[in-house]
């Protein structure tokens, strides 16, 4: 059989692609719709049955005020999280675009948390925060009353969130930095023979230029908060989400559930990440749909 | 059918004398006074029909597989025909790694499991009893210590450990000879001890009196050590209600949050949490398990400090915890349930513990032992090695979720100025409906 250099070229296409195709749907498609399908049921892994108990999962989850509580920090993880750490990176991006020496440096520097293991980080934070840690030594030298910090079921979460929002910076800078770098520099110029100043330049041309870049951030961001589990995990009393279920994320409740209760119960478990999959693919397509304007 | 019994026993001690066991293991069972082969067990004379491998699934605790590994070589040459293969796993990975194995149709036929798993993975259906004429009941409640019942669901003991853990208090010698102060053996004297060494500076602890840790050892000891200690009664002797809210309970709980609401003597997550604090010498008094001692050995080995029983108030009590053997449904039957019985039997046996307890840390699970002059010379041990006689395991059907109950029973009050009764009332709510739901599943 002769085939056309055409057709060669569009096998081999098809050949090279099929296989991150099979191991995405091996990987990734597969276990996902599992997850669907162990909802379902009453799932024990180790029991020798696990009923099909029809929506009863969902019905409970209705009903258990700690995945409520965990649904709401979620969502605290998420609006405080992903706006502050946003605008703390395009501030240092704005100024690291601007030094000229040791600029490598610099953005090492900020990019090092990101690199280092969340687990490190979560305990060493862990030992600053702590009652006699760090962080409230500098607070008393200035005769500031002390707190603790992962202790109090006032500040425990938002304690994390610096924590996440400080080891994100590093590649919410980098990318911000490469977005400000794509602006032509023709229309800045143009702009300021215009009489524009730094704030309506920034304001109307630097913002509206940096749009694809901040719906990137804007999505990554909000899904890895929506996952959040390690830092709540190394950081939070025992581990558990506490105190009082203050810290507690979805993920870490899934978590839990699945694999620290025994018996296990991986079909509620698996019930809230169903749940926890439509949130992100609700979110995702919104934020796609709202913020990818066109810039021209 | 006591003939027969009788008469396998004799029948396997004519067994030994032909050189069926090791001579060694017989010296050092015999310099003992207690023979691990001449136990009230009858599993030494069961014979397989053929070669025959199980899988033996333990976490990973250096010298735990490291002692297995050399023990395995010596059973395998006692028992011709059996081979053990060792598998082991991160312990945070336990569960998980337990239930993939089974859901995928493969997995241990001995698992070393924790005590308060056991009634999980009974309702689960996932381990067999130990069978009655090999394990008689009588034997094993005259030869171990009472904290072995907690391996018992219904009528059947699941499970046998090797060695056991229990509570004593920690005392840093450091600070309370600067205060003062001898290891306190009371409730009042536990105040005043920790009052005296607490170092602060205004609301800045330098030095805790008294580590603050419910996550870790705190809830165990106010279940099983300050409850009982009381006069109270935490779970019915038939393992079916709880009563966190006897007013022996409320005063215990009112007494310990007393130490943290009251004299100002300890913080929550001073140094992140007790043992830490302890280690790092930043606390005088620290309640905390026998396998602290190795952790402190090779993390704090200039730590000056001595360990007590826990101090005692109308009765004495404290908390046991084990580790112990138990065969799963993967060895039902035939060979495999022989040659996993007699692993369970050598692992639990005195030799056996006789070893565990200097390479391991742990404490010897048959009483025989306590009295073992070697173990009681060393002072780290012996505190725990005589609260053996008073200490309680807690019969748990979720280990992870009571001690979440008590947890937040604890921090209600602590933090949220819940009323005690009524946090301990939620608590014991919580514990019962699923102790309810547990024993249900039997009843069906």
């Amino acid at each position: 059989m002769h085939l056309t250099l055409e057709r060669r070229k569009w096998l081999w296409g098809y050949a090279f692609i099929a296989i991150p195709l099979l191991f995405f749907l091996a990987i990734r498609i597969g276990p996902t719709l599992y997850a669907f399908w162990v909802s379902f049921h009453k799932w024990d892994p180790i029991a020798l049955d696990r009923p099909w108990i029809g929506l009863d999962n969902y019905r409970e989850l209705a009903q258990d005020k700690v995945f409520w509580k965990a649904m709401r920090n979620t969502w605290i993880y998420v609006l405080v999280g992903v706006p502050l750490g946003l605008s703390i990176s395009l501030l240092i991006a704005l100024g690291l675009q601007r030094i000229v020496r040791w600029a490598g440096f610099f953005r090492a520097l900020y990019f090092i948390p990101y690199v280092t293991s969340l687990v490190a980080v979560g305990w060493v934070w862990r030992w600053m925060y702590m009652p006699n840690g760090l962080i409230n030594e500098v607070l008393y030298w200035f005769g500031i009353e002390g707190n603790n910090w992962l202790g109090n079921p006032a500040t425990a979460i938002y304690a994390i969130i610096v924590t996440t929002v400080w080891q994100g910076l590093g590649f919410q800078v980098v990318i911000f930095l490469a977005g400000l770098e794509s602006i032509p520099q023709d229309y800045t110029d143009a702009a300021s023979v215009d009489g524009a100043n730094a704030w309506q330049i920034f304001r109307h041309i630097t913002i509206p230029q940096l749009n694809p870049t901040i719906v990137f951030l804007v999505v990554t961001g909000v899904i890895s908060n929506l996952q959040v589990f390690t830092q709540v995990r190394s950081m939070s009393s025992q581990g558990t989400g506490g105190p009082l279920n203050s810290t507690i994320s979805i993920v870490l409740y899934v978590y839990q559930k699945a694999f620290q209760s025994l018996p296990s119960k991986m079909g509620y478990a698996s019930a809230m990440t169903v749940v926890l999959f439509f949130i992100i693919l609700v979110i995702t397509v919104i934020q796609l749909k709202v913020l990818q304007r066109d810039t021209d | 059918m006591m003939d027969d019994l009788f008469k396998k026993a004799l029948d396997r001690r004519t067994a030994l004398k032909l050189g069926a066991a090791s001579a060694a293991a017989i010296g050092a069972a015999k310099s003992l006074g207690v023979s691990a082969q001449e136990d009230g067990f009858n599993v030494a004379d069961l014979e397989i029909s053929g070669d025959v491998e199980i899988e033996y699934w333990q976490y990973e605790f250096a010298s735990k597989t490291a002692l297995v590994n050399e023990l395995i070589p010596e059973f395998e040459a006692a028992n011709p025909g059996i081979k053990v293969k060792h598998v082991n796993f991160p312990y945070d990975d336990f569960r998980q790694q337990v239930a993939a194995a089974v859901q995928a149709g493969e997995g241990p036929d001995v698992l070393n499991v924790f005590f308060g798993w056991i009634p999980a993975y009974v309702q689960q259906q996932f381990l067999q009893p130990l069978n009655q004429e090999w394990f008689p009941h009588d034997v094993i409640e005259s030869e171990f210590f009472p904290t072995v019942a907690a391996a018992k669901v219904k009528d059947d003991y699941y499970a046998l450990p090797t060695a056991v853990r229990t509570l004593a208090l920690f005392c840093n010698m450091d600070l309370l000879d600067a205060a003062g102060k001898e290891p306190p053996t009371t409730w009042e004297e536990l105040v005043d001890v920790a009052v005296a060494t607490t170092v602060k500076d205004g609301n800045n602890f330098d030095v805790v009196g008294f580590t603050w840790d419910i996550g870790g050892q705190g809830h165990s000891w106010w279940r099983e050590g300050l409850v009982r200690q009381n006069g109270g009664l935490p779970m019915s002797d038939d393992n079916r209600t709880v009563d966190f809210t006897s007013p022996e309970a409320v005063e215990a709980f009112k007494y310990h949050v007393a130490f943290l609401m009251e004299h100002g003597v300890t913080q929550s997550g001073f140094q992140t949490d007790g043992q830490t604090a302890f280690g790092s010498g930043k606390a005088a008094l620290h309640v905390d398990g026998s396998f602290r001692v190795s952790t402190y050995a090779s993390n704090a080995p200039d730590l000056n400090y001595k360990i007590v029983p826990l101090p005692a108030n109308k009765e004495q009590a404290s908390f046991a915890s084990f580790w112990c053997n138990t065969i799963t449904r993967n060895a039902a039957e035939g060979d495999k349930a022989i040659a996993a019985a007699k692993w369970v039997d050598f692992l639990a046996s005195a030799e056996v513990m006789q070893r565990w307890t200097p390479a391991v840390g742990e404490l010897p699970a048959r009483t025989a032992l306590a009295e073992d002059p070697e173990l009681l010379a060393n002072d780290k041990v012996a505190p725990f090695i005589e609260s053996l006689p008073f200490s309680y395991a807690t019969f748990m059907v979720n280990e992870a979720d009571l001690r979440q109950f008590v947890m937040d029973a604890y921090d209600n009050v602590t933090l949220a100025g819940v009323d005690p009764e009524v946090a301990l009332q939620e608590a014991q709510e919580k514990v019962q409906a699923q102790m309810d739901e547990y024993w249900a599943s039997f009843d069906e």
